[in-house]
Order: C-alpha cells, then sequence, then structure tokens
C-alpha cells in the first residue's frame, strides 16, 4: 500500500493534535477518498473541509486526484496560505525591466491553483498617431503608497486572492516595452483573480502619481491624464 | 510667514522647477496653496487650476489645512499605466 504523509496547518493542526501524519492508503486512493478518511480518523474535522485547499507536493490537487506512493499531502485555509503565512503583496515602482516569470513564480504559493496577469505595453500607434517611445516619470514613495493601497483594496473586495503583484515601470521606454505588471493569485479561477487584475490595473490608471511623456517624430508631449480627485472649488485665479 | 518647500511633477516640473518654496500663513488650506503658487509662479497658473495636490502622500482636498512640516507635491491629472 502507497504510504504517505499528510501536513495539516495552522486551525486544522490544532483539531488532529498534529501537524504530521505518516499513513499508508489503499492503491488507487483519491484525494477525495483521503479527505473522508481523515474525516472518520478526526470527526472535528469536518466543519473545518468548508473551503479546504489541497496539495501534493508543489502543486494544488483536486479531489479526483489520485495519490502517488511517497507523496506529501498538504491540506489548509486559503486565507493562511500554504506556508502558514499571508501570500506575498508585492508593489514598486522601478526602473528595472519587469521579470513577469519570477513575480509569477513569487505569488504561487501552494494554495494557488490560478494566477491572472495583466502586462501594459508601450502602444506604437494611438488613433493613427505614431508613438517612438513612452518617458515615465512618478511620485515615487507615494507612487508605491497607492500601490500598497491597491493591494489593500483588492484583498478586501475579493477576499480569496493570495499573491498580488503591481509594477509601475519608470523611464524612458520604446514601443513594445512592457510598462505595468498586474497580478493576482487565487486557488481557483472563479476565486476572483479575474476580476481583481482588472480593478488593479483601472485602479493603477486612476490613482497611482505617475505620468508619461510621448515621444513621437513630431516631438514630445505629455499624455492627458486623470484627476483621481473631484475638485471642490471653483478656483479660477 | 511659515515657508513650505513644495514638490512638483511633469508638466509642473518642466515650467519651473523640481521643488519650489512658497510661503503660507499658519492655517493655510490646499485652496492658499493654488493662489500661493499662482503668485510666486506665475508660468504655473494656467495649470495650476486641474492640478492635484497631495500632502503627506494622499490627495488633499481644497479646504484641507496644510500642516506644519508635511510633504507636499502638486501635480497634474495622473497618466501612468
Amino acid at each position: 500500500m502507497p504510504k504517505i504523509t499528510v501536513i495539516f496547518f495552522a486551525a486544522l493542526s490544532d483539531i488532529t493534535g498534529t501537524r504530521r501524519l505518516e499513513m499508508e492508503i489503499p492503491e488507487g486512493t483519491t484525494v477525495g477518498e483521503l479527505k473522508r478518511i481523515l474525516l472518520e480518523r478526526y470527526p472535528g474535522l469536518e466543519k473545518s473541509f468548508q473551503g479546504i485547499v489541497t496539495s501534493i507536493g508543489p502543486e494544488t490537487a483536486e479531489d479526483d486526484e489520485i495519490i502517488p506512493d511517497g507523496a506529501q499531502v498538504a491540506l489548509f485555509h486559503p486565507i493562511a496560505g500554504g506556508d502558514g503565512q499571508e501570500a506575498p503583496t508585492i508593489v514598486r515602482v522601478t526602473d528595472e525591466p519587469l521579470d513577469v516569470n519570477g513575480l509569477i513564480t513569487q505569488i504561487t504559493t501552494p494554495a494557488v491553483g490560478a494566477v491572472v496577469t495583466f502586462v501594459g505595453t508601450v502602444r506604437g500607434f494611438t488613433r493613427g498617431k505614431q508613438t517612438s517611445a513612452l518617458e515615465y516619470e512618478a511620485y515615487k514613495p507615494m507612487a508605491e503608497a497607492k500601490l500598497r493601497q491597491i493591494a489593500a483594496e483588492i484583498r478586501a473586495r475579493w477576499p480569496k486572492i493570495e499573491g498580488v503583484v503591481l509594477i509601475q515601470r519608470i523611464g524612458h521606454l520604446e514601443v513594445g516595452t512592457p510598462t505595468t505588471f498586474v497580478a493576482c493569485s487565487s486557488p481557483h479561477r472563479g476565486d476572483g483573480a479575474f476580476e481583481a487584475a482588472r480593478y488593479g490595473i483601472d485602479r493603477l490608471k486612476e490613482i497611482v502619481p505617475v505620468w508619461k511623456k510621448e515621444i513621437s517624430p513630431n516631438g514630445e508631449e505629455w499624455v492627458e491624464g486623470h484627476n483621481p480627485i473631484k475638485q471642490t472649488t471653483d478656483y479660477t485665479d | 510667514m511659515p515657508e513650505h518647500k513644495v514638490l512638483l511633477f511633469a508638466t509642473l516640473r518642466d515650467l519651473a522647477a523640481p521643488a519650489v518654496t512658497v510661503e503660507l500663513p499658519t492655517g493655510a488650506t490646499v485652496r492658499d496653496l493654488r493662489a500661493a503658487l499662482a503668485a510666486a509662479h506665475p508660468a504655473l497658473k494656467p495649470y495650476l487650476e486641474d492640478a492635484i495636490v497631495a500632502v503627506n502622500h494622499d490627495f488633499a482636498l481644497e479646504d484641507e489645512q496644510i500642516p506644519q512640516n508635511a510633504e507636499i507635491a502638486v501635480f497634474p491629472p495622473v497618466s501612468g499605466g
């Protein structure tokens, strides 16, 4: 019979009284069947099994997945994250190139089964007008504070979101270059990752103090922007 | 009158400098700051109506008083992304 190790995280280990359990399971046992076996052994787990996430090794596992011999099976709640820590919030205003793959890896915790990403790039044509490059400038400390605020708003609206990345690249960026990267990870694709990523880029364009100057064959011009607060004055002088 | 350093960005920075100093009486509001900037730096005047004022990294409303030693920034509508 296959021998496996079951790992209980956070509140689950309080119920089972152990974090680690070595056990033998019948050949062909699935994740769902393992959960039933564990429930028989620890009836107290029943309430906690609502919304539970299971992983085999580093990958999130669905209930119909068969558990191989020697597997390490982890059970945890998405809120706590697979390592018992909050999934990362990565916000940054930088003049370095964006390492998209590295950033995705950083928010792919064991609890994560879905990552939605958005990459904004420098467009070469806008309404028939040619752009050669964009020159980005930021009020960096405030921009990073606002990115943190957006990440907090995302977590408040979509509580199942695990990791959040909000990055604005600044400096002189040629056509085709990635300028913005937004990524949200969650246990399942239906847990709000698509909506959260869309919200993230929309809010970034709305409230983060960054400006771009369009450089075209005809000269340079600041791009007209968005006012994040309604003026409460009729100040004209 | 107490002096305040004001950071400028994008169009406003191009028209004046990365940072300027304005004198404001104690208890002056964001509205007063706009007027003082327009008086001290006439080149900025056409842009100040639409400009955004931030105090200590947060957007400030017109009637808000400017605290002593606050970090003040004035900039055009944002266009990042």
